[in-house]
C-alpha cells in the first residue's frame, strides 16, 4: 500500500473512531445540556444545540485531520510497509462512507434550494416597496409561506394572500424576523445540519430544537430592534399559523406542528422585551487559550502519540 | 403593492379547463351533464368539456352516473377543501424528505388541528395587551 493510501486510511479510521465517541458523548450529554439551556435567551440556546449536534463531526474533522494526519505525515518514513488491518480498512471505508453522504446530503439541499428558488422566482412578482438587503418576491402558492430561501444570495418569498390579508405593520414585522434569520446565517446553519451523519431520534431531537430556538432567537432579535413590532409579530404568528393547511405527516419539524411553538413564540413576543446577553471577550479568550494549549501539548506530545498510535494500529485484528 | 393577480391555489393542481369546469360545477350547485356544463363555454367545443370531465371523473375529482343516455357529473369536494388538500400537499411536498430539502426559514412550518383554539386564545391575550399599551400611552 502507497504511503498516501496508508495516510488516507489511518486519518480515516480515526476520524471515524473519535466521531463514534464523540456521538455516544452527545447522546449522553444531551438531555443535560438541554436542561441547562432551558432557561437562557433562545440566540444562546440555539448556539449551544447547533455547537453540541455538530460536536461529532467537528471533533471527528479535528481529530483526525488536524491530529492524527499531521502526526503521520510528521514521523511515517515514507517507504513503510506497515501491515494494514481489516479493522483499519473497514474504518476507514465507515468513515469515506459517511463523509460521502455528507457531501451528497449538501449536494441534494443545495440542488434542491436552487431549484426552489427559480421557480418561485420565475413564478412571482418582485416586490419593491420593502428595503431589505435581500430581494423580496411575492408567490402565489396555496400556503401561507413566509420564507427566507437560500443563504448565499437568499431571497424573501411572501405569500400574496399575505401581502393581501396582512397589515403593513404585521409584514414588516416578518420581513424584520426573516431578516434576523440572515443576519444569523441560520439558513447555512441548517445546510450543515442537514449534512450531519443521523444520530437517529437524539440527532432529530436536537435539530428540532435547534429549529425552534433559531425561530425564537429570530423573533427576539426582531423584537429588540424595532419594538413596535413585538406585538404586529405575535399577531402575524397567529395569523400565519391560522392559515397554514394541516399537514398530516410532517416528521422532520418535530414537535412544531404540535403548535406549541407558535404558542410559546407568542408569549414570549407579549411579555417585555429581554435584552440579549452581552457579548463579553472572555469566552472567546478562554477559547483561544484553550486551541493555543491543545497545540503546544500536541507538539510537545507528538512523539509520545505517534507511538500510542503505532501500538494501536499493531494491536489492530 | 402587488400588481399580479391573485390566482387560486387550485391553479397548480389542475389546467386551465379543468379548473373552469369545476368553477362552473360548484357555481350550478347540482348535478349537470357535459351539455350544460358546455355552455358555458361558447368558444369550446362540446368533446373537449366531455374530455375534461372524463379526466376529471377518473382523477377522483368528480362523481358521475348514468341518467338516460347521458352522463350526470358533480364534484365531489367543495372548492375549499380541495384548497386545503391542495395546499397541505403543496406544503408537505417542502417539508418532507430529508437532505433533498430546500434550505428555507419558515415562518411558521405547520400546526395540527386542534389549534385552532389555542390560536383564538393567543388572539385574546394579543388584543388585551394591544389595549394594555394603548391605555399605558
Amino acid at each position: 500500500m502507497t504511503y498516501w493510501w496508508l495516510a488516507a486510511l489511518v486519518t480515516f479510521s480515526a476520524a471515524a473512531l473519535i466521531g463514534v465517541i464523540a456521538s455516544v458523548t452527545t447522546a449522553a450529554l444531551s438531555s443535560y445540556v438541554t436542561r441547562r439551556i432551558e432557561r437562557r435567551v433562545p440566540a444562546v440556546r440555539a448556539q449551544a444545540l447547533l455547537r453540541l449536534r455538530l460536536f461529532p463531526v467537528m471533533a471527528a474533522a479535528v481529530g483526525g485531520f488536524g491530529v492524527v494526519l499531521p502526526l503521520f505525515i510528521w514521523f511515517e518514513p515514507r517507504s513503510t510497509h506497515e501491515r494494514v488491518a481489516a479493522t483499519l480498512i473497514a474504518g476507514g471505508a465507515i468513515a469515506a462512507w459517511l463523509l460521502a453522504g455528507m457531501i451528497w446530503r449538501c449536494a441534494r439541499a443545495l440542488a434542491a434550494t436552487r431549484t426552489l428558488s427559480r421557480t418561485w422566482r420565475v413564478e412571482g412578482a418582485r416586490a419593491g416597496k420593502f428595503d431589505t438587503p435581500f430581494p423580496v418576491f411575492v408567490i402565489d402558492r396555496p400556503f401561507p409561506a413566509v420564507a427566507v430561501v437560500g443563504f448565499h444570495r437568499p431571497v424573501l418569498f411572501i405569500a400574496a394572500q399575505l401581502m393581501n390579508e396582512c397589515p403593513e405593520d404585521e409584514l414588516r414585522a416578518m420581513i424584520a424576523h426573516e431578516c434576523a434569520h440572515v443576519d444569523a446565517a441560520d439558513n447555512f446553519k441548517r445546510l450543515l445540519l442537514r449534512m450531519c451523519p443521523t444520530m437517529g431520534s437524539i440527532g432529530r431531537a436536537l435539530e428540532g430544537a435547534w429549529d425552534r430556538a433559531s425561530e425564537e432567537a429570530a423573533d427576539a432579535s426582531a423584537a429588540t430592534r424595532l419594538p413596535a413590532l413585538a406585538l404586529p409579530l405575535a399577531q402575524a404568528l397567529v395569523r400565519v399559523a391560522r392559515l397554514t393547511p394541516v399537514v398530516p405527516t410532517v416528521a422532520p419539524v418535530s414537535a412544531f406542528h404540535a403548535g406549541g411553538n407558535v404558542e410559546t413564540r407568542v408569549r414570549r413576543l407579549l411579555e417585555p422585551i429581554v435584552q440579549p446577553e452581552a457579548e463579553t471577550t472572555l469566552p472567546r479568550l478562554i477559547f483561544c487559550f484553550g486551541v493555543a494549549t491543545a497545540l503546544v501539548t500536541l507538539i510537545i506530545t507528538a512523539p509520545a502519540l505517534h507511538q500510542a498510535m503505532e501500538s494501536a494500529v499493531a494491536w489492530l485484528p | 403593492m402587488f400588481s399580479r393577480r391573485p390566482q387560486s391555489g387550485l391553479a397548480s393542481e389542475f389546467g386551465t379547463l379543468e379548473l373552469r369546469v369545476l368553477e362552473v360545477l360548484w357555481r350550478l350547485g347540482s348535478d349537470a351533464t357535459v351539455r350544460e356544463v358546455n355552455a358555458d363555454f361558447p368558444g369550446a367545443a362540446y368533446t373537449t368539456v366531455m374530455t375534461t370531465m372524463d379526466r376529471l371523473h377518473r382523477k377522483g375529482i368528480l362523481d358521475r352516473k348514468k341518467a338516460g343516455r347521458a352522463f350526470v357529473y358533480r364534484p365531489r369536494f367543495s372548492r375549499e377543501a380541495l384548497e386545503t388538500a391542495a395546499a397541505a400537499r403543496a406544503l408537505g411536498t417542502l417539508l418532507q424528505g430529508d437532505s433533498a430539502r430546500p434550505v428555507l426559514s419558515f415562518l411558521v412550518e405547520a400546526v395540527s388541528r386542534e389549534d385552532a383554539q389555542l390560536l383564538d386564545e393567543l388572539e385574546r391575550l394579543i388584543r388585551e395587551k394591544r389595549r394594555e399599551r394603548e391605555g399605558e400611552r
